[in-house]
């Protein structure tokens, strides 16, 4: 059973006005429980209103979202959605208003009515899952960090909430190396526990390391859905959605070009070292 | 959003920024200063431009609408406590007939000043709008009054409100994602509410406007005398009748009360 289903839904921006913007046009997914899913696609394809409908701060307009089999129109339902399914919009860092990093982290657990203690325990947890020292987070604003720093706390701030199913977008959008590093480390280990991850983005080589699942958005519609191996096989349909391949990938597709014996669309630069290392030594050994 | 430009192809669009200001002043004069024929001549201008502007009446309705209450608020006091032959009493509660003429002609005028409103800012982009009130204000820039400057920081002001509007949006949705309650119960809750909007709104803005800045000084921007206009501005055909209707409405308003009391 699919934690999250999408059947055919619609969204249009500003419906019925002469700037009305179709972004969904019968978009149908579905999420299985503990995956990491992708949404691959070019900018404007409809990423972001995917995830706004995943906790319910958008209704599609015809179609249905379930999640764990409840209807998001449902209105008692949606009440308690936002704890269900944490929801880390682009730049995140912007939805600061608290005083510490703490109590910025606290805003969520502090509005589920948990106790003092069970909030601490778990702005501490979130705290330690995005690699941020705890005495640090008591003492310094969240507006004094560094821009890689408050991405972490802004996913803090959604963590501890312990949703199910975790929808980022874009999370790793103008960070840098080492910053990216931790963020997907967090990932990783979420995923580990079992928690359902949902991540847009238009970075390939993101997608390729971190998905199990990688879905293809154009123009509002699901155009290609598989493993990442499948997909980036696909070459020719994901550059018709405006994307690149993982460099590993196009590095091989490159060599294919110019006339290596290689099928494996590698997806890790190990691979693709690796096909490389065999491809080299077949043709010695032909010679 | 109210005062959302839409962008169509019509003959209102096309007017001058000046004459469209104008106008509007002209078309919003008589139907204040005129009576019932005011009302009547300002009404059928009004339904004629919304027509020629194409605009869809599902945008004009949630554009009124959002300004429901103040208005249904302003007509309720001008029916309730304007004394006069009571009609209808219930305990305290008095209705006469003068507080229900009242009200009605307060209803009917603030509908055509918010439509004709609704059509100037729909038809003209803040660029074009800011360059009209510039020109017309030009010459009390004889008397000292720094109106580059005032309209400059107008026209930012307007063009920066659909981008404050998405980054409202944006934070908003970030604290529903986080539990925090903007609607329903709650004093306390609410507050925190507001305050969890207006800290980080307040921030982008400080930063867009230091970026600003910086951009304009890098492109050595300094404002007021000798800047030239990339579209230069003209007065067609179409303006001079456009002034010229809304003139002659004003004039017949006026002179249809105080002759015939219409
Ligand atoms: N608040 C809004 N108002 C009007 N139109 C919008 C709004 N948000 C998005 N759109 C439009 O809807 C379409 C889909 O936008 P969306 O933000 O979902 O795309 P995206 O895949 O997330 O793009 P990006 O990679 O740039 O973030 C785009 O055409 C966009 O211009
Ligand atoms: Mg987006």
């Amino acid at each position: 059973m699919p934690i999250i289903r999408m059947d055919n839904i619609w969204y249009a921006y500003n419906r019925g006005t002469p700037i009305q913007t179709n972004a969904l046009s019968g978009l149908s997914l579905a999420v299985s429980r503990g995956s990491f899913v992708a949404l691959a696609g070019h900018t404007g394809s409809g990423k972001s209103t995917v995830l706004q409908h995943l906790n319910g701060l958008l209704l599609p307009q015809k179609g249905r979202v379930l999640v764990e089999e409840a209807d998001t129109r449902d209105k008692s339902f949606r009440r308690s959605l936002w704890a269900k399914v944490g929801l880390v919009q682009q730049y995140p860092e912007r939805q600061f208003f608290e005083e510490t990093v703490f109590s910025e982290v606290a805003v969520g657990p502090n509005n589920l009515g948990l106790s003092p203690a069970e909030v601490e325990d778990r702005v501490l947890e979130a705290l330690a899952v995005v690699g941020i020292d705890r005495k640090r987070a008591r003492e310094t604003s969240p507006y004094a960090l560094s821009g890689g720093e408050q991405r972490r706390v802004a996913l803090a701030s959604v963590l501890a909430l312990r949703p199910g199913v975790l929808a980022l977008d874009e999370p790793t959008a103008g960070i840098d190396f080492m910053g990216r590093q931790r963020i997907f480390k967090a990932l990783a280990d979420l995923k580990s526990q079992g928690v359902t991850i949902i991540m847009a983005s238009h970075n390939m080589d993101d997608v390729a390391r971190m998905a199990d699942r990688v879905v293809v958005i154009k123009e509002g519609r699901a155009l290609l859905e598989g493993s990442p191996r499948q997909v980036f096989a696909s070459q020719g349909c994901v550059r018709e959605a405006g994307l690149n391949l993982p460099f590993p990938s196009e590095v091989m597709a490159r060599l294919r070009e110019k006339g290596f014996n290689t099928e494996a669309p590698a997806l890790t630069v190990d691979e693709a070292a690796e096909e490389i290392i065999k491809c080299v030594g077949a043709r010695k050994t032909a010679q | 959003m109210l005062g959302q430009y839409l962008p169509v192809e019509s003959a209102i669009h096309r007017l001058d920024p000046r004459a469209k200001l104008l106008s509007t002043f002209l078309l919003i004069a008589a139907v204040m200063a005129g009576g019932w024929a005011g009302m009547a001549i300002g009404g059928l201008i009004t339904a004629a431009g919304v027509m020629a502007a194409r605009l869809p009446l599902g945008v004009l309705w949630r554009q009124v609408r959002l300004l429901g209450l103040i208005i249904l608020a302003s007509v309720l006091v001008q029916i309730l406590f304007t004394p006069g032959d009571v009609v209808l009493s219930a305990g305290p509660v008095k209705v006469t007939v003068q507080g229900l003429v009242s009200g009605v002609t307060l209803l009917i005028k603030i509908l055509l000043v918010v439509l004709t409103g609704i059509i100037l800012t729909s038809t003209t982009t803040s660029l074009r709008l800011a360059s009209g009130i510039e020109l017309l204000l030009k010459p009390l820039g004889r008397l000292g009054i720094p109106v580059h400057e005032i309209v400059m920081a107008l026209s930012i002001a307007i063009r920066f409100i659909p981008v404050i509007t998405e980054e409202a949006q944006h934070i908003i949705n970030a604290q529903l994602s986080r539990g925090v309650a903007f609607y329903g119960p709650g004093l306390g809750r609410r507050a925190k509410a507001v305050i969890s909007l207006v800290v980080p709104l307040l921030t982008g803005v400080l930063r867009r406007s230091d970026d600003l800045a910086t951009a304009m000084e890098a492109r050595c921007y300094r404002g007021g005398a000798g800047r030239t206009r990339m579209h230069a501005m003209v007065f067609k055909r179409a303006d001079v009748m456009c002034l010229l209707m809304t003139g002659t409405s004003l004039v017949a308003a006026v002179l249809l009360r105080v002759t015939l009391g219409l």
